[in-house]
C-alpha cells in the first residue's frame, strides 16, 4: 500500500494562510500599526501622562496647542487639558466600539447559526423575529432605550449592540444554510454528534469568515453611532469623554478654538480609515479562493 | 450461512414538493425517491447497489442510517427496528453502522486537523479512553489505511482528493463497525487513485470482518467488490442477485442494458451490438404507472404499462422484477457476457 | 498526401502562480487529418485539456503558449482575438465537460443556439431556427420545440450535455474538441452519446478530438490515441495497437489500473505507486520515473524522446518491452 508524503510542512491551517495574506498586504498592516499605537496611547496616557482628564487649569483656558506646559494638544473652553481628554476619549470610543461589536457578534453567530442550523418552524420563526426588530428604526430604538434606561455607560454599548445583531444574525444563518447540507456537517450527523457540538465545532468555525469582516467594518461605525449619540447629549456623561463628546464640544468653540473641533476629528476619521483597511484586508485574506 | 444483520423492509422515502404552477396556485407533489425496497444484508458480506442518477441510491443509505426518515418500511437492524427507536437509543446505535461518502474533500470538516477528524467517533463512543490513547488508536488506524500517522496534525485541504478518501475510510473503521455505507467512494478519483482506494476497501473487507453496502453507478468497480448485486431503477428494485450469476445471466431488461452501455476497453474485436435505451430517466416526481422502466424498455408491452411487477426469483438467490424475465433471451441482444 | 486538419508543433504552455511556472503542457505534437478521431488520455493534471485550451487561445490570464498550431494551413496559435473568435464559432466547435459552466444561465438555450448563427453565419432568426431544429433532431433531442424555450438549469444534465454538442455542432465545423464530455452523466446517457459520435464520424467528414481519462471511451471512438503524463506525450499510436502492446509503462500501469468487465477478479488492480508530479517542479529526466517499476539508470538523468516503436506507434521511454 503507498503510503503518500505530503509536500507542505506542519499542518498550516486555513487561519494560518489567511494570516499570511493579512501580513501581505500592506494597507491593511500600516492601518494595524496605526490602530494599535492609539489603543497604547489611549491605554498610557491618562495614566502616565503629564495632566489628568479633569484637571482644571483655571489660568490656561483656551490654549492652543503648543509645547509650553505640554499641552500638546492645547485646553479647552474650562481649561482642561486636551491631550489627556483625547485619549480618555480613545479609550472610551475604541471600547465602546469594540464591546459593542462583540455583542452583536455573540448574539448574531449564535442566532444565526441556530436559526439556520435549526431550519424549518424554528428557523423561520426566528428569522420573522429578526425582521420585526428589523423594522424599527435603529436609532430611533437606541433613543428610546437610553432615555427610558437612564445613560449608563454599559446600556450605550448593550443598546447600540441589541440592535446590530440583527444584521449579524441574517448574515449568519445565510452563510448556515450554504454548508448544512455538506457532506461533512452529515458526517457529524452519522456519528450522533449532538447539536451544540455540531453547532460549536462544524457550523461557527466554517461561517464565521464573512462575519468577522463584518464585524472589523462594524466597529467604526458604532464608535461614529456613540459619537452622535453624545452629539446628540445622550452618549457618555461627565467627567468621562469620548470623541463625539469632544466633537460636540468643539463645534461650539469653532471661531475661538478650532483645534477643539479638528483633533478629536481627526482622529476619529483616521480610526474609521484604518478599520476599514483592516476590514479589507481581512476578507481578502479570508476569500475562500484559497485552495 | 451467516446470519443478517440488516433487513431492510419495503422501505419507502417520499419528499412532499410543493411545485408553483401559476403565480398564485402551488400543487403537492410527491418525491417519490425510494419505492418500496426490500433486502438484507449477512454479517461480513458486501452488497453491491447499482443504479444512475435519480434512482435513490443515495436516498436509500441515508434513509437506513435515520438521518432522513423513512415514510413508510422498516429498517432492522440486528433484530431491533431502527425507525422505532428515540433518539438517544440511535445515536448509539450509530458506532455500528457508518458510512463513507463520495467527494473525499466535502466529507472533511476544514477547520480540523484530520487526526482530530479520524479521532471523533472515539470521542462521541468512547469517552472513557484519554487523548493519549486516543492518538494512538488514531495513528494505527492511519497507518492501517496507508496514512503516515506523522500527519495527524495537518489540514484536509493540504491532502489530495485519494488522501482525502482514507482519511474519511479510517474516520468510517476506527469504531470497528458492524456495516459500512460506501457512497460511490471512488467515483470523484482519477483512475490510479480509484484503483488505490479500491484495493485498500479490500483489504479492509478481507481483514475486519466488517460487511459493506457499496453504492456505485460503475459495474466494473461494483463487480470487483461486491459478493451480491442490487440493481435500483427510480426507487424501485429491478434485480438482485449474487454477482457472477447477474452478470452471466442478467434477467432484467434494465441490467442488461446497463451491462451493455460500459465502454469495452478493448479494441473492436469483441464488440456485440449495444442495447440503446431511448429518453430520458423519468423525474421522480412522476413515475411512469405500472412498471416504471417501461417508457425505456426496448421490450416493453401493454401489459408493462398497467401492472407493476412484482419480485420473481430466477433462483433462490435471484429476484428480479420484470413481467417477461423468462423471455429474456441471449442471441437477440447480444448482452455482453462476462467472465 | 493532404495536409492535415491540424498539426500542432511543440506545443507548450505554462501559468505564472504566486511561486513559480507550472509547465501544464510541455512539447505536445499531433496532427489530425478530416474524418479522424483522435483520443487524448489522461488523468488530472496531465495537461490533456489545457493543450486544447491552449490551441483555441481560451487559457485563462496567467497562462501562456508557445510552439505552433496550424488549422487549414493558418497559423491559430496566439493570433489575434477576432481571428479565433471566428475560428472558434464557425470551424471548431468545443465541448466543455461541465455542461451547466458551458451554458449561459440566464438566456434560454434556443437562444444560445440560434446567436452562433446569426453572429458567425449572418443567418435570419427563422434559419437560424430551423437549422438548430435539425441539428437537436439528429441528437436525438425529445420535444426539442418546447425545449428552446427553456433555460439551461431547467433541464437534465444529459440534456444540457446534448445541448453543449448542439452548440458546438450547428455551424457545421471541420474539428470538433470534446472535453470529457460525458464524463458526468449517466452510463446510459453515455452510450447514447457515444452512439451519436459513432454516426457523426461514420456519416460525416468532421474531425474529432476526444479528451477523456477513460481508455474505454478512447477504445470505442477513437482510429489514435495520445496519452499523457504531467504535461508530456508519452505513447500514441492506433488504438489497437495501444492496447495491443503498450510501449510506455504509464499506459501500461493505466490499463491495468482500470477495472475491466472481464478482468480477472482474483487478481488485484495494478496500484501505481506515488503521486503525480508536482508541475511546478518537474523531476529531472522522466517525469514518470519516479513511480516507474521499470526505470533504468538512465531514466532519472535524461528526458526520454518520442521514439519510434512499430508503423505509427510511438513512445517516450528508453525501456524496450520485450515483443
Amino acid at each position: 500500500m503507498s503510503t503518500d508524503s505530503s509536500f507542505v510542512p506542519a499542518g498550516r491551517s486555513l487561519w494560518r494562510d489567511a494570516a499570511d495574506r493579512f501580513c501581505a498586504n500592506r494597507a491593511a498592516m500600516v492601518s494595524a500599526g496605526i490602530i494599535l499605537v492609539i489603543v497604547v496611547l489611549a491605554f498610557a496616557v491618562p495614566i502616565w501622562g503629564p495632566h489628568s482628564l479633569e484637571e482644571v487649569y483655571w489660568d490656561r483656558m483656551l490654549i492652543a496647542p503648543s509645547l509650553e506646559n505640554h499641552h500638546w494638544f492645547g485646553t479647552d473652553v474650562n481649561g482642561r487639558d486636551m491631550f489627556a481628554r483625547v485619549f480618555y476619549g480613545a479609550r472610551i470610543s475604541l471600547t465602546i466600539g469594540v464591546l459593542t461589536t462583540l455583542v452583536a457578534l455573540t448574539i448574531g453567530v449564535l442566532y444565526g447559526a441556530t436559526a439556520g442550523y435549526f431550519g424549518g418552524r424554528i428557523g423561520a420563526v426566528m428569522m420573522r423575529l429578526v425582521d420585526i426588530i428589523y423594522a424599527v428604526p435603529a436609532l430611533f430604538l437606541i433613543i428610546i432605550l437610553i432615555s427610558v434606561f437612564g445613560n449608563n455607560f454599559v446600556l450605550v454599548f448593550v443598546s447600540i449592540g441589541a440592535v446590530e445583531w440583527l444584521t449579524m444574525a441574517r448574515i449568519v444563518r445565510g452563510q448556515t444554510l450554504a454548508i448544512r447540507e455538506k457532506d461533512y456537517i452529515e458526517a457529524a450527523h452519522a456519528l450522533g454528534l449532538p447539536h451544540t457540538t455540531i453547532l460549536a465545532r462544524y457550523i461557527i468555525p466554517n461561517v464565521i469568515g464573512p462575519v468577522i469582516v463584518y464585524a472589523t467594518l462594524l466597529i467604526p461605525i458604532n464608535i461614529l453611532i456613540e459619537s452622535y449619540l453624545s452629539f446628540l447629549g445622550l452618549g457618555v456623561q461627565e467627567p468621562y469623554t469620548s470623541w463625539g463628546r469632544l466633537i460636540s464640544q468643539g463645534t461650539k468653540e469653532i471661531e475661538t478654538g478650532l483645534w477643539l473641533l479638528l483633533i478629536p476629528s481627526v482622529f476619529l476619521t483616521v480610526t474609521m480609515f484604518c478599520f476599514n483597511f483592516i476590514g479589507d484586508g481581512l476578507r481578502d485574506a479570508l476569500d475562500p479562493k484559497d485552495r | 450461512m451467516k446470519p443478517a444483520i440488516l433487513n431492510v423492509e419495503n422501505l419507502t422515502v417520499h419528499f412532499p414538493v410543493r411545485q408553483k404552477n401559476t403565480l398564485l396556485r402551488s400543487t403537492m407533489s410527491m418525491l417519490r425517491a425510494v419505492d418500496g425496497i426490500s433486502f438484507s444484508i449477512r454479517e461480513g458480506e458486501t452488497l453491491g447497489i447499482v443504479g444512475e442518477s435519480g434512482c435513490g441510491k443515495s436516498t436509500l443509505s441515508k434513509a437506513i442510517l435515520q438521518l432522513i426518515k423513512p415514510t413508510s418500511g422498516q429498517v432492522v437492524w440486528q433484530g431491533e427496528t431502527l425507525n422505532e427507536l428515540s433518539l438517544q437509543e440511535m445515536d448509539q446505535k450509530r458506532q455500528e453502522l457508518q458510512i463513507i461518502f463520495q467527494d473525499p474533500l466535502s466529507s472533511l470538516n476544514p477547520r480540523m486537523t484530520i487526526g482530530t477528524i479520524i479521532g471523533e467517533p472515539l470521542k462521541a463512543f468512547r469517552p472513557q479512553l484519554d487523548k493519549d490513547a486516543r492518538t494512538l488508536a488514531v495513528r494505527k488506524i492511519m497507518a492501517e489505511v496507508g496514512l503516515e500517522p506523522a500527519l495527524m496534525n495537518r489540514y484536509p485541504h493540504e491532502f489530495s482528493g485519494g488522501q482525502c478518501q482514507r482519511v474519511g475510510i479510517a474516520r468510517a473503521m476506527i469504531l470497528k463497525p458492524k456495516l459500512v455505507i460506501c457512497d460511490e467512494p471512488v467515483s470523484a478519483l482519477d483512475v490510479s487513485t480509484q484503483a488505490q482506494v479500491i484495493m485498500l476497501l479490500k483489504k479492509l473487507q478481507r481483514e475486519s470482518g466488517t460487511a459493506f453496502l457499496f453504492i456505485s453507478h460503475d459495474l466494473s468497480v461494483v463487480r470487483l467488490m461486491c459478493e451480491r448485486i442490487l440493481v435500483m431503477y427510480l426507487g424501485r428494485l429491478a434485480e438482485i442477485a449474487e454477482r457472477d450469476e447477474l452478470f452471466n445471466n442478467p434477467r432484467h431488461p434494465y441490467t442488461r442494458a446497463l451491462l451493455s452501455a460500459i465502454p469495452i476497453s478493448a479494441p473492436q474485436s469483441q464488440r456485440p451490438k449495444r442495447i440503446i435505451l431511448s429518453g430520458e430517466v423519468p423525474s421522480p416526481m412522476d413515475p411512469p404507472a405500472g412498471c416504471v422502466f417501461h417508457t425505456r424498455c426496448p421490450k416493453a408491452t401493454r401489459w408493462c404499462q398497467k401492472e407493476v411487477p412484482t419480485l420473481q426469483s430466477v433462483s433462490p438467490s435471484h429476484q428480479v422484477a420484470c413481467h417477461y424475465w423468462k423471455d429474456q433471451d441471449r442471441e437477440t441482444d447480444g448482452t455482453l457476457a462476462g467472465g | 498526401m493532404k495536409a492535415p486538419l491540424l498539426k500542432c508543433t511543440h506545443l507548450c504552455a505554462h501559468f505564472e502562480v504566486k511561486n513559480g511556472t507550472v509547465q501544464a503542457v510541455d512539447d505536445l505534437n499531433f496532427s489530425i487529418n478530416r474524418g479522424e478521431c483522435i483520443g487524448i488520455v489522461g488523468e488530472s493534471g496531465s495537461g490533456k485539456t489545457q493543450s486544447c485550451m491552449a490551441i483555441l487561445g481560451l487559457l485563462p490570464r496567467n497562462g501562456s503558449a508557445t510552439g505552433s498550431a496550424i488549422f487549414r494551413g493558418q497559423e491559430i496559435l496566439n493570433t489575434r482575438r477576432k481571428v479565433l473568435d471566428r475560428i472558434r464559432g464557425e470551424s471548431i466547435g468545443m465541448i466543455f465537460q461541465d455542461s451547466m459552466a458551458g451554458l449561459t444561465p440566464f438566456m434560454r438555450i434556443g437562444d444560445q443556439l440560434c446567436e452562433v448563427l446569426i453572429e458567425h453565419q449572418g443567418m435570419s432568426e427563422a434559419e437560424a431556427r430551423t437549422r438548430v431544429l435539425e441539428v437537436l433532431d439528429i441528437l436525438q433531442f425529445p420535444q426539442p420545440k418546447r425545449r428552446l424555450r427553456m433555460y439551461p438549469h431547467e433541464l437534465s444534465g444529459g440534456m444540457r450535455q446534448r445541448v453543449m454538442i448542439a452548440l458546438a455542432l450547428v455551424c457545421k465545423p471541420d474539428l470538433i474538441i470534446a472535453d470529457e464530455p460525458t464524463t458526468a452523466l449517466d452510463i446510459t446517457i453515455q452510450a447514447q452519446i457515444l452512439e451519436f459520435f459513432a454516426g457523426l464520424k461514420k456519416h460525416t467528414d468532421t474531425a474529432i478530438i476526444m479528451i477523456t481519462h477513460d481508455f474505454g471511451v478512447a477504445a470505442e471512438l477513437c482510429d489514435r490515441v495520445i496519452v499523457m503524463y504531467a504535461g508530456r506525450m508519452v505513447e500514441t499510436g492506433s488504438v489497437e495497437d495501444i492496447f495491443a502492446r503498450p510501449q510506455h509503462p504509464y499506459t501500461q500501469a493505466l490499463l491495468r489500473a482500470t477495472p475491466r468487465l472481464d478482468s480477472d477478479l482474483q487478481a488485484d488492480l495494478l496500484l501505481i505507486p506515488g503521486r503525480p508530479p508536482n508541475l511546478q517542479n518537474i523531476p529531472r529526466g522522466c517525469s514518470f520515473a519516479p513511480r516507474c517499476t521499470q526505470t533504468l539508470e538512465q531514466c532519472r538523468l535524461e528526458r526520454p524522446e518520442l521514439g519510434n516503436r512499430f508503423d505509427e506507434h510511438w513512445a517516450a521511454c528508453f525501456v524496450r518491452q520485450p515483443q
